[in-house]
């Protein structure tokens, strides 16, 4: 009996010292905008924008702010509506591109350490002011934050940009052997467009690689694993589908300060589509072809390493392979990728055309 | 009590004011016959009272008396007994009493069960006669083996009970263990199994059933060969088996009727039923009180924006609902099948859509709270639906409470609860508590019939 009552008095006292938060009070931040004021009397403040829906209208509510660090934020943010503000259900942070070329490790390490915002909050970089973003009538959209999240994440199946969460972010970020990269978005006349990958070196954005280079550097990182590759100059047009990928990286030391890296990529696939003055029913014109989309492959891939090494970044995770073969020692002097000028970089694309499909 | 003259006097006295009684006297044999006329049968009478004193003498009503049927009787408790059982009373010479057994109970027929309904398998329930119950388990089981020992219960009502079990298969020790239990009950009357089972619990504050009742002869029978103890009592048309397991409220002749693989996959969804009807309103009082975080995004716009319209606490709502839907269970039992439509009409349709309407509550709610309810008529045995709903409000409460945290807690609380329930030396919970792999395939799960010998 006295354990019943013991029960009832536990029941009892422990409602004090709840954590309610319920659904219609709460302000559910969707997406969340960073920028670097630069100009006038805020120069050097943050701009911090949040989207959220309004339970009663199911509009989006955009709210900015200005504030010295993005921790004190949520207090001024949270003046201007009558919702409490939570971050249980942000889904993607967008960084101003002012902001990104400071460093935004700060940012992310606030919503890294916080328990309840998930770790596959989108994050991505944009090249307008996000305010603007976020904040302009698109009156074809009902919500502008979820188009925003749904483009990155078709963008990602298509393998234009990189599927970024504030997790792999980090993970990248704390390790030495490579650098982060995130995707970058715009705001263009007709809505908001994806616009290739930002290489990061640390938590700071360097350069930016376009759009159509961004799928062969996903076939380095080895994470483009079937899809369309579209080959193009003034005379041919090639669309080629691969359904095969095989990539492997091989690092040797050299004697003394060399480094050898061989990338090769393996394709297996069929053509989809073909404009250009070769005869491809011929199996010699074929294998001319496939030469021709090697050579402009490896080219594509000698550019991407050329952009690395001038701004003595690792976007690729070479030096992951390169750690494997030394010893602590050797790695921590060699202070990697300031170093990644040492490598030396040999590409060779292997591509099969096993079908030319229907243009037969 | 024995008593040598004047018997007549003596047994009409005790039967005093039973208007009902019938006297009827052969003064030239010196034979006062005396029986209820409501509990014997017309046939029987004639055959062995009125034909046979009707046409006879005095010299040979002492050679009729001595036939078989005719016993002779002592003890004037026992004759009184005698009569309320339905014999006939006969007193010789005011002196020598023979009783005769021409007892026939007026009962309705056998007829299909009703609560525990099947789609394929026996048709026939339990009555309210113990002879006819019977007859049910012996056509079932034509074996010497099955044993039957007479009881009654009851100090005022005399309920015939019996108690069933094979030799060779059941356990002697549960067959004692009952039979003392049965015999120290401590009741004036009982009208049903079901109350007398609330006399055997050992636990009576738990809300779990701890005998398992049946009006199904098919199921009983095999409870039988399981090495059950069968329990039957005169007017009652259910039977009593134990000891009982957790497990064997989600089984249904249709597991065992049907193929394997039908059997299986329907006892699985039971066991789905059983989790979606303890904690589905829970799971939203919760998320909707303590964890935003996990609606996904498609549903949280058209989920807020139907909250936005209730003024109640979404603990408060859900209980409003769940008591509605309580009400409406209960007024749908208490009415013609009929009538009974009705309200699942006016429940159903009138006051889920208006309610949602009117802002009174919101849509997933409505979608929670009727699928929780619809489970929890999946589970096949009555009594433990009504067991499982109770259970529900006390998860609703924690959850308002704790979050998931209290369900959590309660769902431990519970299983520990029912890990300690024991059935006469039997574990509630086992094949899983204590755990045995090899009993598994006919619990969780209904394995191939070949797979059963081992």
């Amino acid at each position: 009996m006295s354990r019943i009552l013991l029960i009832i008095l536990i029941l009892l006292v422990l409602p004090g010292c709840r954590d309610q938060k319920i659904v219609e009070e709460l302000g559910f931040i969707h997406t969340i905008g960073y920028e670097l004021i630069e100009e006038g009397e805020n120069s050097g403040k943050l701009e911090v924008t949040i989207s959220l829906p309004v339970a009663e209208t199911l509009k989006q509510q955009t709210i900015t702010t200005v504030v010295e660090t993005s921790k004190e934020s949520r207090i001024f943010l949270s003046k201007k509506t009558d919702k409490n503000l939570v971050s249980g259900q942000v889904r993607s942070i967008l960084i101003g591109e002012k902001l990104a070329e400071k460093g935004v490790w700060d940012l992310i390490d606030t919503f890294y350490r916080d328990p309840v915002s998930r770790p596959t909050v989108k994050l991505s970089i944009v090249k307008s002011n996000p305010k603007q973003l976020l904040s302009k009538d698109y009156p074809e959209y009902k919500m502008v934050d979820t188009v925003i999240e749904n483009l990155l994440k078709k963008e990602a199946r298509l393998n234009t940009i990189p599927e970024m969460d504030i997790h792999k972010f980090a993970k990248d970020y704390l390790d030495d052997a490579i650098d982060p990269i995130a995707p970058i978005i715009l705001q263009s006349e007709d809505g908001i467009m994806s616009d290739g990958i930002g290489l990061f070196s640390g938590d700071q954005l360097k350069t930016t690689i376009p759009a159509i280079q961004a799928r062969i550097f996903f076939l380095l990182t080895g994470e483009f694993k079937e899809g369309d590759l579209l080959i193009k100059n003034e005379e041919e047009k090639v669309l080629f589908s691969f359904l095969t990928n095989k990539r492997s990286i091989d690092v040797t030391l050299g004697d003394k300060e060399e480094i050898d890296a061989k990338l090769s990529i393996d394709f297996k696939g069929f053509l989809l589509e073909y404009q250009g003055n070769k005869d491809i029913t011929n199996e010699k014109e074929i294998e001319a072809l496939e030469n021709y989309i090697q050579e402009n492959i490896e080219n594509q891939i000698r550019d991407i390493l050329e952009t690395m090494k001038e701004h003595q970044i690792d976007n690729l995770g070479l030096g992951k392979y390169l750690k494997q073969k030394m010893d602590y020692q050797t790695w921590k002097n060699l202070d990697w990728p300031k170093t990644i000028d040492r490598v030396n970089v040999t590409p060779s694309v292997t591509v099969k055309i096993i079908d030319t499909g229907m243009v037969k | 009590m024995y008593i040598n003259k004047n018997l007549s006097v003596h047994v009409k006295d005790r039967l005093d004011y039973c208007d009902d009684l019938v006297i009827r006297t052969f003064p030239e044999l010196k034979i006062e016959v005396l029986y209820f006329g409501h509990l014997v049968g017309e046939e029987e009478l004639k055959n062995n009272i009125l034909q046979p004193f009707s046409n006879t003498n005095e010299e040979e009503v002492k050679i009729i008396l001595r036939r078989k049927q005719y016993q002779q009787e002592e003890d004037i408790n026992l004759m009184v007994k005698g009569v309320l059982e339905g014999k006939a009373l006969i007193i010789y010479q005011n002196s020598l009493a023979y009783v005769v057994d021409i007892y026939v109970p007026k009962t309705r027929s056998v007829t299909p069960a009703e609560i525990e309904t099947v789609i394929v398998g026996s048709k026939e329930a339990f009555i309210e006669d113990i002879g006819t119950n019977l007859s049910m388990i012996r056509r079932r089981v034509k074996s010497d083996c099955l044993k039957v020992l007479s009881y009654n219960i009851g100090t005022i009502t005399q309920t015939k009970m019996y108690l069933l079990y094979i030799e060779g298969i059941t356990s002697p020790i549960l067959v004692k263990g009952l039979q003392e239990k049965i015999k120290n009950i401590d009741i004036k009357g009982v009208n049903d199994l079901n109350q007398v089972i609330q006399y055997l619990d050992k636990k009576p504050l738990s809300v779990f059933p701890q005998y398992f009742t049946t009006e199904r002869p098919d199921v009983s029978a095999s409870k039988l060969f399981e090495g059950r103890v069968l329990c039957l009592m005169d007017g009652s048309p259910y039977s009593l088996s134990t000891p009982t397991n957790f497990f064997e409220f989600f089984q249904s002749p249709d597991d065992y009727n049907q193929r394997w693989l039908l059997g299986t996959l329907s006892r699985l969804l039971r066991f789905a039923a059983l989790f979606i009807t303890l904690f589905a309103s829970a799971f939203y009082v919760a998320v909707s009180m303590f964890h935003y975080e996990i609606i996904p995004v498609k549903l949280l716009h058209e989920y807020i924006q139907s909250r936005s319209k209730v003024p109640f606490n979404p603990v408060i709502e859900a209980l409003i609902i769940e008591c509605i839907i309580e009400l409406l269970r209960e007024a749908g039992a208490r009415l013609p099948s009929k009538i009974g439509q009705t309200i699942g009409i006016v429940g159903g349709i009138v006051i889920g859509t208006a309610a949602v309407e009117a802002g009174f509550t919101s849509s997933v709610l409505i979608i929670v709270v009727s699928i929780s309810a619809i489970s929890s008529f999946v589970v096949p045995h009555i009594i433990m639906t009504a067991s499982l709903r109770i259970t529900r409000f006390f998860f609703i409460i924690l959850s308002s409470i704790f979050g998931f945290f209290g369900i959590i807690v309660g769902f431990t609380i519970i299983m520990i609860h029912l890990c300690r329930l024991k059935n006469l030396g039997e574990y509630y919970l086992k094949p899983i508590s204590p755990i045995f792999l090899m009993d598994i395939k006919d619990t969780i799960v209904r394995a191939p019939y070949q797979f059963f010998k081992k």
